[in-house]
């Protein structure tokens, strides 16, 4: 019982702490620029480095919440839920992890342009999409 | 002039580049020529570089080349892609 009801109140503090950081993820994001943010928020982006996503990323039980509580607030986000807000928050929260953010692009079955952004550990992704996309990288990195 | 190259990530998909702006968050899409003249940008170079190279490398006379080229570099420019 008591175990019960301590799942549930930290389960609410981190979808509180969810809501407080995508608040400050769309200050940031009207703000400053993507490594600025990324600086801030304590993830990693290091545009000279786009190797192809590697295997997908297992990570630590006590991620599990932060994973959780990212899903349950980003679909309620008003405006948008995208993947870069997904990825910054879920970044931030997982920060003692090493997250590194990367930005990728593929053409469309339509020969339009998809852009999708996703959070690597160790070299491994926590989107199993993500191999689908070219990483963008730094002019002569490719 | 030179590319902001601290400020961009790019990723080539067969004749097209696609460019981000880590500064403005927009991207942008190069094709054929402008590839190459991105690769050119990386480094410190005036128009009448790109010209010649372009010039050297592609059958295109150098009245062409340099009304394209100096669209392309004003475009750039526009979006704050150069220094």
């Amino acid at each position: 019982m008591v175990a019960a009801v301590r799942r549930v109140v930290l389960g609410c503090w981190e979808v509180a702490l969810a809501v407080v950081t995508l608040s400050a993820v769309e200050v940031l994001l009207r703000t400053r620029d993507l490594p600025a943010i990324c600086r801030v928020l304590g993830i990693g982006y290091d545009p000279a480095d786009p190797h192809p996503a590697g295997d997908r990323a297992r990570l630590p039980r006590r991620a599990r919440r932060a994973l959780r509580a990212a899903s349950l607030v980003t679909p309620r986000w008003p405006g948008s839920d995208t993947c870069l807000r997904r990825c910054l928050l879920l970044g931030h929260r997982l920060r003692a992890l090493d997250p590194a953010l990367r930005i990728g692009v593929r053409r469309d079955p339509h020969g339009g342009l998809a852009v999708h952004s996703w959070l690597e550990f160790d070299g491994r992704s926590l989107d199993p999409t993500a191999h689908r996309y070219a990483p963008l990288g730094a002019l002569g990195s490719e | 002039m030179k590319l902001r190259t601290d400020d961009v990530s790019v990723r080539t998909l067969g004749t097209e580049t696609i460019v981000l702006s880590l500064r403005t968050s927009q991207y942008f899409m190069v094709r054929g020529i402008g590839t190459r003249l991105l690769e050119l940008l990386a480094a410190d170079v005036e128009v009448a570089d790109l010209v010649r190279s372009v010039v050297a490398e592609y059958e295109v006379d150098e009245a062409t080349a340099a009304r394209d080229i100096g669209t392309f570099v004003e475009n750039l420019h526009a979006v704050e892609l150069l220094h």
